[in-house]
């Protein structure tokens, strides 16, 4: 799968950097140029070289909270005291070093693509990322979540935020978001089970599945492998319905997903993380 | 068909200098394409802005 891949994330990611900001970068300097581009996308730039993290009285929580981002994750929250953050920044930090040890090229994607993480304590548990917000990860972290699920959470954005760069250098449907709310393009969502939703959240919904399975198999718990195996094939097939709405990419992805779906195969989805057959991907420009 | 439960054998990491050509390659990409991308960005950035939150464990 090309989304899953490190060297497709590098090589869109580099295509980003050159339209957005003129110059080619190389791939030691990608992270900086990543940061670079994303401070001229989004609201507020990019502070310094790792993972910010802020809480409810930060700068990006008001940002949401003002313009109505995430209401989901920022309704009924309340505050966290010192020890509350304390836990949240060392939860953090061995969420990115569990990552690695699963599998070293996601960690290179989440260190490539999130620049933020806002923690929230909320009554509903789990993370939002926004295409207008590039490498913002907002989090309300449950009360029992332990290290491998902040750090499920951390990928789970990601991806979210890595379809965000790949939709704006390939494009991935043929019509805006807003278009594909229409309930004649709503297809199946592999997350929230039954329901059908806007196709550009239904896919990045059927997309994220795939590493959050991943993750859990690798580790032997079968909670979202279970879960997800027969919904994401459902998701699939409601997908293909609209494959008229997606650009020659985006089929690309879809026709790639279909294929993980149907087997439900880690060995070869860890393949496609690492290997260059995944990678050197040439859009066609018309003439 | 049930997935299998036994952990994928260890796949080494792309190596750098893998990453670093394909980088490098983005240069030989069609002349057009950086105005292309800038027009997606352009058309991104006057468009909703596109949230994707929820819950996601069982």
């Amino acid at each position: 799968m090309h989304l899953m891949n490190i060297g497709h994330t590098y090589e869109t990611t580099a295509r980003l950097v050159r339209a957005v900001t003129g110059t080619y970068p190389d791939a030691d300097g990608l992270r900086t140029a990543y940061r670079e581009t994303a401070s001229k996308l989004r609201p507020m730039p990019v502070e310094g070289d790792g993972i910010s993290i802020s809480y409810e009285d930060g700068a990006w929580a008001k940002h949401c909270m003002d313009k109505g981002i995430f209401e989901h994750i920022f309704a009924g929250a309340c505050h966290s005291d010192e020890p509350t953050r304390t836990g949240w920044d060392r939860q953090a930090i061995e969420a990115l070093d569990h990552i690695h040890s699963l599998s070293p090229d996601l960690r290179r994607m989440v260190d490539l693509l999130v620049t933020d993480i806002v923690f929230r304590n909320s009554g509903a548990d789990g993370g939002g990322s926004a295409s207008q917000i590039p490498g913002l990860v907002v989090t309300s972290p449950g009360e029992d979540w332990q290290v491998p699920h902040l750090a499920e959470c951390l990928v789970h954005e990601a991806m979210h935020l890595n379809l965000f760069v790949a939709d704006m250098v390939y494009g991935t449907f043929t019509l805006p978001s807003r278009e594909l709310e229409r309930d004649e393009y709503r297809a199946l969502s592999a997350v929230k089970i039954g329901q059908k939703r806007p196709l550009d959240k239904a896919f990045h919904a059927a997309i994220v599945t795939v590493p959050l399975m991943y993750m859990q198999h690798f580790r032997g718990v079968k909670t979202l492998v279970d879960l997800y195996a027969e919904s994401l094939r459902d998701a699939c097939a409601d997908l293909k319905k609209q494959l008229p709405l997606f650009t020659d990419y985006g089929q690309m992805l879809l026709d790639e997903l279909c294929c993980f779906a149907e087997s439900i195969d880690f060995d070869h989805l860890a393949q496609t993380i690492s290997s260059p057959e995944y990678a050197g991907y040439k859009p066609a420009v018309a003439v | 068909m049930n997935p299998t439960m036994n952990p994928p054998a260890a796949t080494a990491a792309m190596p750098r200098d893998v990453l670093s050509t394909l980088v490098a390659a983005v240069q030989e990409d069609p002349q057009g394409l950086p105005t292309i991308v800038q027009a997606r960005v352009q058309r991104s950035q006057e468009a909703d802005n596109v949230c994707m939150m929820g819950g996601w464990t069982a």
